[in-house]
Parts: structure tokens; sequence; C-alpha cells
């Protein structure tokens, strides 16, 4: 990154717009901004650092905004830096503003910052504050910032500067980080594989388990089969027996039926003959009890019969007899034919039948009158017979249906023979027998099929599960061959780690050395400086002792003698760096000596691709600037334009060279 | 050189330095983010080319 401008607007000490142009080139890669105590030198360096990497958990963003400006009623401030970053111009502004509307009592928790980054005009991540770190973070790690922007004061901490941020500070600008990360992310999914296939392998151990488990049951089924096999046998067998038995008792069931219905035909017999026999006794009763009056009623009817047949014919008068014996006498009978002897026969016949005589009259009237007296005792005759008859009918007919149906007992008892009906009823027990035997049989292949089909289910699982399992076995031989792949990455890595550490610390020794010796005030005493395992810095002494600087250590090089190893340290690493960034030095003269100075001020054109540093004019002597003079592009003057307690830092004067 | 180096390393440890090179510049190119989604593409690389050396051990 190379920053070609940087405004301010109200931002700490600078009051309203000040802007800082950086323009670099050949030789002239130099940027000094002249500032006296308390003017703006450490609000330009904080400045920088607030708008790439936003306020610190404790800064009050109200106290980060120009006090005057903040009395005239601007509670707004920002930093923008327009920078060239791989080819590509952005700007990073990060500004402070009030949180909703103005209010009368204001404070620090009512102000926020807002992130805004531009790559050729358009936005990134606008949305996204970190991925908005990430862009930054990408141009110089927050983490490794303070090798590239710091304060020449305190300097000197980075020659004991120890700690888990200092390494990872370190391991982000020698481009090792990406290496660790790696490693670090390797390890992490050979571990997790390495749990894949120990869950496989366990299931592996269940698989033979299963295995076991399968042919165990394989057994069962194969037993329950053939169970299921005899227990069909036995049905079948049984059911063959019962065929075979029906067979045979089918023939006895006709019979039986003959028997049944010649039990039946005897019994209705037997009942019939006894129904005859009350009705046999009816009649004997009403005839022994009727006798008289039903013979006399069949005699009336007959001589009533008689009589009407009698009274039915017209008496011959002796009138009527002498007409015909005329009509003997002529020739032609009285139907207009000719008198015949056949014709004379009827007539005669006629005539002598006919012919009434007084005695037969006397008869006739005796006859009528006692007719008339037995008369009133008819209906009871008629109904006495009608009594004896119907017993006689029923008689009749009952005789003949009994009769008829000894005869049909009689054609069955033919038919049926010699029936054994014991045979038969062995053959039902056996039938009954075999019938409960396929019923046992039918229970225990149920209870079987039960067991089979439960079995073969059980089997059809395990089956799956050997499938799967099976999968498992192919699976954790991909795992193995997965993590055996990602160990040889790791190891890949960490042996590439352990070189390029190598390489590295070999690198910045070399340059940090380089740096050390040339600015320096005791290079006898010193050979270089060195950098261990944990990047701590040695110092290898003339007689090839190696020594560490530690917090308080007597032996430790003087405070300025520090700050060089440190600065030497930083140049090191900025020259070993992956990253591109420019050095920003706030007072990096101070708290050196004479000698130091003009060694520092002599190597400061060569920290980097492109210097701004900070300074007081006291520390910039004309001694120095002259040393440095063909390296700057531009000087900046800073003074306080206000004149109240609080600061109105702007630019006064810009020397362009 | 120190392409060189991880070249000679994947070799040493019967990796493909391709393999190596293309994890390398995932991690370089997360390095710098908080989040850093990027072991679904490590994960795919190793396990293809896991997969890779056994289709190649199978058919040289």
């Amino acid at each position: 990154m190379i920053i070609r401008r940087i405004r301010f607007d109200n931002y700490r000490a600078y009051y309203g717009e000040v802007v800082f142009d950086f323009p670099i080139e050949d030789g002239r890669n130099v940027s000094i901004i002249f500032a006296n105590n308390d003017i703006g030198k450490t609000c330009f360096f904080s400045g920088i650092l607030f708008c790439l990497y936003g306020n610190r958990d404790n800064d009050n963003l109200q106290d980060m905004i120009n006090v005057n400006a903040q009395r005239e009623g601007s509670y707004q401030s920002s930093v923008t830096i327009f920078a060239e970053q791989e080819g590509e111009e952005i700007s990073i502004t990060r500004d402070i503003s009030l949180r909703g509307g103005m209010k009368d009592d204001v404070s620090g928790k009512d102000f926020r910052s807002t992130l805004v980054i531009t790559k050729g005009d358009v936005p990134i991540a606008a949305n996204d504050e970190s991925e908005k770190m990430d862009y930054i973070n990408s141009i110089v790690h927050e983490d490794a910032a303070q090798y590239f922007f710091f304060d020449g004061e305190k300097i000197n901490d980075y020659s004991v500067a120890d700690g888990p941020e200092y390494r990872e500070a370190i391991a982000r600008i020698l481009g090792i980080k990406e290496v660790e990360n790696a490693i670090d992310d390797l390890k992490r999914i050979a571990k997790e594989y390495e749990k894949d296939r120990d869950e496989c392998l366990k299931k592996q151990n269940t698989y033979n388990d299963i295995l076991q488990q399968k042919e165990t049951l394989e057994s069962s089924v194969q037993e329950f089969e053939r169970l299921d096999n005899a227990y069909q046998t036995e049905i079948q067998e049984g059911n063959a027996l019962i065929a075979k038995h029906e067979e045979e008792l089918k023939r006895f069931t006709e019979i039986g039926e003959k028997v049944i219905k010649k039990q039946e035909l005897a019994q209705k017999i037997k009942e019939q003959e006894r129904e005859l026999n009350l009705v046999e006794v009816e009649r004997q009763k009403l005839f022994q009890k009727n006798a008289t009056i039903i013979l006399g009623e069949i005699l009336f009817e007959r001589f009533n019969r008689d009589r009407s047949g009698k009274a039915a014919t017209p008496y011959l008068s002796g009138t009527v007899q002498r007409y015909l014996e005329h009509l003997l006498a002529g020739p032609k009978c009285i139907c207009g034919e000719d008198m015949t002897p056949e014709h004379s026969r009827h007539i005669q016949e006629y005539i002598r039948t006919n012919l009434v005589t007084d005695e037969s009259i006397i008869i006739t009237r005796e006859r009528e009158a006692l007719f008339n007296a037995i008369t009133k005792y008819l209906p009871h005759g008629i109904e006495s017979k009608n009594a004896f008859l119907s017993c006689c009918e029923t008689v009749f007919k009952w005789t003949s249906e009994i009769n008829t149906l000894k005869g049909e007992l009689l054609k069955l008892k033919r038919e049926i023979g010699s029936f054994n009906e014991e045979a038969g009823e062995k053959i039902q027990q056996d039938i009954q027998r075999a019938e409960k035997k396929i019923k046992e049989a039918e229970y225990r292949k149920a209870q079987n099929d039960l067991k089979l089909y439960d079995a073969r289910t059980e089997l059809k699982n395990l089956e799956t599960h050997l499938a799967q399992y099976s999968q498992a076995n192919n699976e954790s031989a991909r795992c193995q061959r997965k993590l055996d792949y990602a160990q040889r990455l790791e190891r890949t890595f960490e042996d590439y780690l352990g070189q390029l550490l190598e390489e590295k610390r070999k690198t910045v020794e070399e340059k940090a050395t380089e740096v050390f010796m040339r600015i320096t005030n005791n290079p006898k005493k010193y050979r270089g400086i060195c950098i261990n395992s944990d990047y701590r810095l040695l110092l290898e002494l003339t007689d090839g002792e190696q020594y560490e600087i530690e917090p308080g250590r007597m032996l430790n090089p003087s405070t300025g003698q520090s700050k060089v190893i440190s600065l030497s340290y930083i140049a090191g690493l900025n020259k070993s760096s992956n990253y591109a960034a420019p050095i920003i030095i706030d007072n990096p003269l101070g708290l050196f000596s004479d000698e130091h100075r003009e060694a520092i001020t002599s190597y400061l054109p060569y920290f980097g691709k492109q210097i701004i540093f900070m300074v007081s004019s006291g520390d910039l002597t004309d001694k120095y600037r002259k040393i440095i003079e063909p390296y700057v592009k531009t000087e900046y003057y800073l003074d306080n334009t206000g004149d109240s307690t609080w600061p109105k830092s702007t630019i006064v004067h810009k020397e362009v060279y | 050189m120190m392409e060189d180096l991880l070249n000679q390393t994947s070799i040493q440890n019967k990796i493909d330095p391709n393999v190596v090179s293309q994890i390398l510049d995932i991690e370089r190119k997360n390095v710098y983010k908080k989040r850093r989604n990027i072991f679904g593409d490590l994960r795919k690389l190793i396990e293809d080319n896991a997969e890779a050396e056994v289709a190649d051990n199978d058919h040289p």
C-alpha cells in the first residue's frame, strides 16, 4: 500500500479539514510532518491507526472530535486514507458521528464510528464490518501494524517483546501465519478423519458382532424352515388321511343318512300309529255312543232316498190306467209312432209299476208320518254320523300314510342292509383325531411361522446393517486414506514451516543485523542480531556469545542501544515481510544520542518504499535534515491556529520537493 | 526459493506439490480473515487427492 493522501476532519487536534498529500518518486520516498508538542504529531499517528483499525475499547469517541469544533456545534469527525493498493485506488474512511439527532447534553456513548471502504469508487462490503476489517487486515494486519506504524520513543519495548501476540505479529509479517494455519487446519481435519475412521472401526467391531448374530440367526431360520416344512408335511399328511377317511366315510355317511331316515321314518310311523290308535278309540267311542242314531240316520237317509224317489214318481190313477189300456189297443203310441210290441211292453210296465192302490196310499201316508217324526232327530244323527265318518276318514288316511311309510321303511331297510355303524364312528373318530393333529400342527406351524418371520425380519435388518457396515468398512478404508493424506500434508507443512522459519529467521537476522550494524554506535561489541525459535531477540556479541535481552537484566544494552536494536529488528522484519506498507513513525529520533540520530536519520529512507514520520524541529535539527533532505518529497508544518485552551491544529506550511 | 522448498518437502512426504500449493493459496487468501470458511475446500482437496492416489495405484 502506498498512501497518497490523508484527510483529517475535526479529528482531535486537527481543526476543520486538514489534508496531507504524500507523493513519492524515485529517490524521494520520505514525508516529514513537523510539529511541536501538543500540535498534532501523535494525532496524525493515532488518526491513521484509528482509520485503519478503529477505536480501542477504552477510547471515548467524543474525545476524538476536535473540542473547538464541538463547541461550534460540529459533532462529526473523520479520517480518510486515500491509497494505492495493488494498483488500485482505494479510500478508507472512518468517521465519528452522533447517534440519532442532536442533544443538549451529549456523552461519548452518544457517538458511533463508521467505516467505509471504496475500491475504485466502489464501496466494499457496505454492510459487513467483518469483511471490511478483513480487507484492511489483508493490507496490514492489525496484529502486525506495530511493525509498520510505531512510536519511535517506545520501540525499545520491541527488543524485549514476548508473548503470543508478539509471536503472532511476527508470524504474520513473515508469512508464516498461513503455514501455521495450514498445519492447524490440517491437524483439525486429520483429527476429524481419525474420528471418522475410529467410528468406522467401531462399526466394524459391531459388524463382526452382527455377523455372528447373523450366522446364529441364519441357523435359527434354517431350523424354523425345517420345522415349518415338517409341520406343513404333518398338516398335508393329516389332510390326506382325513380325505381318505372322508372318502371311506362318504359311503358310510350316505348309509348313515338312510339309517337316520329309517330311524326318522320308524319314529314317524310310531307317532302316526299312536295317533291312529287315538282316532280309532275316538271312532269306537263315537260308534258305541251313537251307533243307533248313526245307524238310524243311515237307514233314514236310505229310506228317505227311496221315499223321495217314489214320491218323485207320479201316481197312475185309474183314469190314466184306462187311457193307457185304450192306447195299447190302438195302432199308434202316444209318442206318435206306430204301436209296436216294444211300445206296448213299456206302457204295460209303466202301468204295473206306477199303479197305485189304496193300500199303497195308506202305506205311503204312514211312512210319510214316520219320516216326519224321525226328521227331528235327523240333525243329531247326521252330526254323529259325520263325526264318525270323519274319524273313519282319518283312520283311513293315516292308515294309508302309515302303510306308505312302512313301505319306505322296508325299502330303506333293504338298502341299509349290513351297515356297520361302529366302523363309521371309528372313521369319524379317526378323522377327528387327524383334524386335532392338524390343528395342533397348524398351531405349532403358526407359532413357528411367527418365529420364522421374526427371524427373517431380524436377518433382513442385519443384512441392511451389514450392508451399511460393509459400506462403513469401505468407509473406514476411505477415512484412513484421507487421514493418511491429511497427515502427510500436515507433515509437509510442518517440515516446510520448520525450514521456512529457519529461512525467514536467517533473512530477518541478516537484514536486522545489516541495519543494526549500520546504525549502532558500537559495532565492535556486536556481531549481529539473532532470533530464536520464539522470535525473541538475541544479541550476538563479537566473542560469539548470544545474549538474550530480558526486562530488567543488568547486562542489557542501554536504552538507546535497545532502541537501535529494536529499530533494526523492525527494519529486518519489514524487509522480510510479505506486506508492502508504508512505514509511519512517530518521532523516530526521540531519546537517541546524537550518534544514533545521525545513523538512524541516514537509514530512514531505506526503511521501506514509503516513509512518513512526525518529528519536532528540535529533534530533527538542521544537521539531520541535511542528511535526509535528498530523500524528502514533502514536508508539512503544523501549528495551532487557535488561541483557546484546545488546539486548532492545521497545516501552516507545506513544502514539496 | 521458498517455492522450491515447498515442492521438495511435498515430494519428500509423497504429496503432489500442486495440492500443497493450492492449500497454501487458500490459507494465504484467508489468513487475514476473521471468519475463515475454508474447511470445505481443504477437505475436498484432501478427499479428491486421497482417492486419486488410490485410482493411480490401481491403474499405474
